[in-house]
């Protein structure tokens, strides 16, 4: 394993000159300090979130939402929660997405309100995401599926 | 969108044109119209621009904690019955293995305030995820009344809020059913603590037992005897719908075959079920409560029988030369699950309710036997025999998905709590030479095989049977 990831290491290094050389070629043309601070702001923001960042967040959730047992055996209870965050990583907003079915089922409603108190929970605030790339997840939609944890033949 | 947006305006404008409408009407329908259409491009705009989503697939199962205040009482009695419903609704809801009471110690807001508005911040800090807080009236007439409200802390929302007026003995009950409601609202399933079990009390030596029918709370307060030992009882089953019982007793004496009897507990009178030409036993009434299911054992051979308890018809529904028995129904009456020794060893087998289409399901090794249907429908319960140790366990009607969710020297009898998420059986300890041990004890077990609780009785006890929601 260890020898894997030294030659994906390698790897790496050998590609990254390459791009480093194009980018020096503009420099003749001097681009003022700011401008190239903002260009490269805006290539932070424009970098796509990676898996391991998507993941440090799933995983801050696992203390934080308290699945309901009713949710044991039960399919089809994905729950999409809409959020609006601040720069620092806290919410703004929370709102469950599927009201109609919040008032029709109540197993729905349980699994979203569980969804929606992991999100509002202070244990977990604030999340952790890059601020750097907060264009990125200033808005984003959670989704708690809790099938992978009470899946039938449990 | 922005295209989109000016069809829309057009498709809008020609309509209105359709109307001729004055100026002024004219210029107010177009704003309105500017609005709505601003409105909808919000809302279109709103979740097109959550581009990222993130999947959580992994929360914690740990018991959800809870802040249960102590209910407020205007009176020095009613502040007692207060603090008492509060224990006793607190009790229940942590003996499920679900919930996790705070210790009030803990609490920073207390006393009348929180009968104003509860300090959210204040339950926060302590990770109080829902608060419950009540109030207790004792009127003049012995009447009770009794209020709660649950809060949903980090929405700050009130999420239950009920008031029930009851006389004031009725206070552990009340207790009860606000533990069903809690329960229901926080799960999505109904509750159970609102329940009796039913069960045999035993005393006296392993050769000459005294077995009385004995009834109690689901939480063993109440405790009382039906039957006074006289006659042996076996068996006790609860009715779906009524507060009856049905069990088997030697009423007659020792020597007397025993019979199928039916316990009335609003009248307390006992009614045998009819005198058969065999040994009648293992009856269970059908989901509807209007029928009997049971085994007739003539000439060394059992088979299962139906009675309408309405007509007293009586229906054969199985013909083997086997021994079957210990039938039970499925929830919607159409399958029947039972035992039998049919193909050798004690299987459990399915068959649709007027005995057609008998499949065997239990496939493990070891011997099956006492299945029991629940009331949810997705689990068959059973006891199992197998390496000289006993099991409670769960399959599914197809016989898939069998698992063990305890074990002992010999535990047996599994009986559902009507939600079907908990199963209560009775245990046996081993007894010496001397006939010294060897108690019997009732338990308690989740569906998943966690939280296993004895439930204290005064003697001995054995085979428990769940009864239905009170009415």
């Amino acid at each position: 394993m260890t020898s894997v990831l030294k030659t994906v290491e390698k790897l790496k290094q050998k590609v990254r000159p390459k791009p480093e050389k194009k980018e020096e070629k503009p420099k003749k043309y001097k681009v003022p300090a700011k401008l190239k601070q903002s260009a490269q702001q805006n290539v932070a923001e424009s970098m796509p979130m990676t898996i391991s960042e998507l993941d440090a967040v799933a995983r801050q959730f696992r203390k934080c939402w308290n699945v309901p047992a009713g949710a044991r055996d039960a399919e089809d209870l994905l729950v999409e929660i809409f959020v609006r965050a601040n720069p620092d990583g806290t919410i703004r907003q929370a709102k469950i997405l599927n009201q109609g079915r919040m008032r029709s089922d109540p197993f729905y409603r349980t699994a979203a309100e569980s969804a929606l108190r992991a999100v509002l929970n202070p244990i977990c605030s604030p999340l952790k995401l890059p601020p750097k790339k907060y264009e990125r997840w200033k808005v984003m939609k959670l989704n708690f599926d809790p099938r992978a944890m009470f899946g039938r033949g449990r | 969108m922005t295209h989109d947006k000016n069809i829309t305006m057009k498709r809008f404008g020609m309509t209105w044109y359709r109307h001729s409408r004055t100026g002024m009407q004219r210029l107010t329908r177009r704003l309105i119209f500017a609005l709505a259409v601003a409105g909808i491009v919000v809302l279109q705009t709103l979740p097109a621009a959550a581009e990222l989503v993130i999947d959580i697939t992994r929360g914690n199962v740990d018991p959800f904690p809870i802040a249960i205040t102590t209910f407020l009482g205007a009176t020095s009695k009613g502040t007692q019955i207060g603090k008492d419903i509060s224990a006793v609704l607190s009790a229940d809801l942590e003996h499920s293995g679900l919930f996790r009471p705070i210790p009030h110690k803990a609490f920073i807001q207390t006393g009348a305030s929180l009968a104003v508005r509860p300090r959210f911040g204040d339950w926060r800090i302590i990770n109080a995820q829902a608060l419950v807080q009540g109030r207790v009236e004792v009127q003049g007439n012995g009447k009770l009344r009794v209020e709660f409200r649950l809060w949903d802390v980090f929405a700050e929302q009130q999420m239950a809020g009920q008031a029930f007026s009851t006389k004031v003995k009725n206070w552990r009950r009340v207790a009860h059913i606000t533990a069903d409601a809690i329960y229901k609202r926080m799960t999505g399933e109904d509750g159970y603590f609102d329940t009796r079990l039913v069960y045999v009390s035993e005393s006296g030596l392993p050769t000459n037992r005294i077995k009385r029918l004995a009834i109690m709370d689901q939480d063993a307060a109440n405790h009382r005897f039906l039957t006074d030992g006289k006659y042996r009882v076996l068996t006790p089953r609860f009715s779906p719908t009524a507060q009856e019982i049905t069990y088997l007793s030697f009423i007659g004496g020792r020597r007397s075959k025993p019979r199928v009897y039916i316990f009335n507990l609003d009248t307390g009178r006992q009614e045998i079920l009819g005198d058969f030409p065999g040994m009648t036993y293992a009856p269970r009434f059908s989901p509807d409560g209007d029928k009997v299911v049971m085994s007739m054992a003539k000439g060394g051979n059992s088979e299962i029988y139906v009675m309408n308890l309405g007509t007293r018809t009586v229906q054969r529904l199985t013909n083997n030369p086997g021994i079957d028995t210990s039938p039970s129904y499925s929830p919607d009456s159409k399958r029947i699950v039972f035992n039998s020794d049919r193909g050798g060893k004690t299987q459990i087998y399915v068959m649709d309710a007027d005995g057609d289409n008998i499949r065997r399901i239990s496939r493990g090794k070891g011997r099956y036997s006492t299945p029991v249907w629940s009331p949810r429908g997705d689990y068959i319960a059973f006891t199992k025999q197998h390496s000289k140790e006993f099991f409670i366990g769960v399959m599914y009607p197809d016989g898939t998905g069998e698992r063990q969710l305890a074990r002992g020297w010999m535990i047996e009898g599994p009986t559902w709590a009507p939600n079907g998420r908990v199963l209560s059986f009775y245990k046996q300890g081993k007894h010496d030479k001397k006939g010294r041990g060897g108690e019997s004890r009732l338990h308690m077990i989740d569906l998943t095989g966690d939280n296993e609780r004895e439930i204290v009785t005064p003697l001995d006890g054995s085979d428990p049977a769940w009864s239905p929601l009170l009415p």
